[in-house]
């Protein structure tokens, strides 16, 4: 049975999709069963993340014939191939068998076998062999495939979106493919340094919204974030569209004698439901959130450097981001205890300063309608 | 010199000698051993060693022969 949010309207006493999207307007918060209903984190599973582009992998996981490279988008794995015709493709990374995965790590191989019972399959993911098929009549491996994924490039970045007729990803990142095209150059010289992790005791969108406002950076991040970009609101440049969040902020504080003037600073772009890069004069990144269960999320953040720049700097820089995202994973993990508590019902969004938050909600609210 | 003899009455699709030498062996369109080239060169040796141990059917052998 599909699920659908009038479902999960009555049960939770949510108000109808208008009010929901009134209220935001209002500057009122998604109300709290939003983040931690297990029916709306089944919702998300197949309104959200069964249909929406996601950061998949460097271009460089999947750069020759024979390369894969594994990810998941949501509760989906997914499997991204770069077969010997050229083709980069993307799959559902489950065997048709008995739907053990293809691959656990990223690799480079002429066939995708899967290490359960041997059925193999070709780079193109049409099923090639399955052990002792002979002895089964009618067993025909030409019919089956797995199934099938979207696949697009983002400058170097690789996407996937788990809907095999998904529009292109053109279409919903359009409105920063101007900023984005200059920021990914400036990105690709970078190099890769360190992948971090987080496990989060939290809703993915709480740890989403925090990453798509800077409110919170002046106290949360007074000495890591906040120290070293300014976030004033007259030097954070905010913008966002239905899909898309935009950041830009001046490096505030370096650790050596170089002025921060002539620099090019912070600059940071967000994409629905979960995907972001970033960069400035030192360091870059790209990562993704992903809901692991209603009140648990998993985040990864790979850490690239500019080659040549002061080590000193890269080296403060890298450590700065880190405890960065530990301070946001404390606090959103701590917001979910008051999300569960049950006695204040919604927040108060201030729209100057978080404005970026009420897009995000609205993209989120207008998707579990549809 | 090494050759490589191929059963392929035993030979059962598993494809793990694609994996472990995929420039010795593929698969043909009846999901069977393919070998590429019947004799291994030095270079090859280490990895169509492993393709043989790895064959579940014991489809694949390897003979020693003096130049």
């Amino acid at each position: 049975m599909t699920l659908h949010l009038d479902d999960v309207r009555e049960r939770y006493g949510l108000p109808s999709t208008d009010q929901l999207l009134a209220d935001l307007d209002a500057g009122r918060t998604l109300p709290a069963p939003f983040y931690y209903a297990p029916e709306i984190h089944q919702l998300e599973q197949e309104k959200i993340f069964s249909k929406s582009w996601q950061y998949a992998c460097h271009e460089s996981a999947v750069a020759r014939p024979g390369d894969y490279a594994v990810t998941r988008a949501g509760a989906i794995p997914i499997i991204v191939t770069h077969g010997k015709d050229g083709e980069l493709r993307g799959f559902v990374n489950i065997c048709r068998h008995r739907l053990h995965s293809i691959a656990e790590e990223n690799g480079n191989k002429p066939l995708l076998q899967c290490p359960y019972h041997g059925w193999t399959y070709g780079l193109d993911g049409k099923l090639k062999t399955a052990p002792r098929s002979q002895r089964e009549p009618n067993f025909d491996c030409s019919t089956i495939s797995l199934e099938p994924v979207s696949v697009a490039r983002w400058d170097q970045w690789i996407f996937v979106n788990p809907d095999p007729d998904a529009a292109p990803l053109d279409t919903v990142t359009a409105d920063i493919r101007s900023r984005t095209d200059e920021l990914n150059a400036d990105l690709r010289e970078f190099e890769f340094q360190v992948r971090y992790e987080y496990d989060m005791d939290c809703n993915w969108k709480l740890w989403a919204e925090n990453a798509v406002e800077c409110y919170h950076c002046p106290t949360l991040h007074n000495t890591s974030f906040g120290k070293t970009y300014h976030t004033s609101p007259d030097d954070y440049t905010i913008d966002s569209s239905d899909h898309t969040i935009w950041h830009a902020s001046p490096i505030k504080w370096l650790p050596t004698s170089v002025d921060p003037e002539g620099l090019e600073g912070f600059r940071f772009a967000f994409t629905f439901p979960s995907s972001f890069f970033a960069l400035d004069d030192y360091v870059g990144f790209v990562g993704s959130i992903q809901p692991v269960a209603p009140q648990k999320s998993w985040a990864f953040v790979d850490m690239y450097a500019k080659p040549g720049a002061d080590p000193v700097v890269v080296k403060e820089w890298l450590d700065m981001w880190d405890r960065t995202l530990i301070e946001d994973k404390r606090a959103t993990d701590i917001q979910q205890i008051g999300y569960n508590s049950g006695r204040v019902r919604s927040g108060h969004l201030f729209l100057d300063s978080e404005s970026p938050l009420q897009a995000f909600m609205r993209t989120a609210v207008t998707a579990l309608s549809s | 010199m090494t050759k490589i003899h191929v059963d392929l009455t035993q030979c059962q699709g598993y494809a793990n000698c694609v994996v472990s030498a995929p420039d010795v062996f593929d698969l043909d369109d009846n999901g069977k051993v393919d070998v590429l080239r019947a004799t291994v060169d030095d270079a090859h040796l280490t990895e169509v060693r492993e393709a043989v141990r790895s064959c579940p059917a014991a489809a694949l052998t390897l003979e020693e022969t003096t130049p």
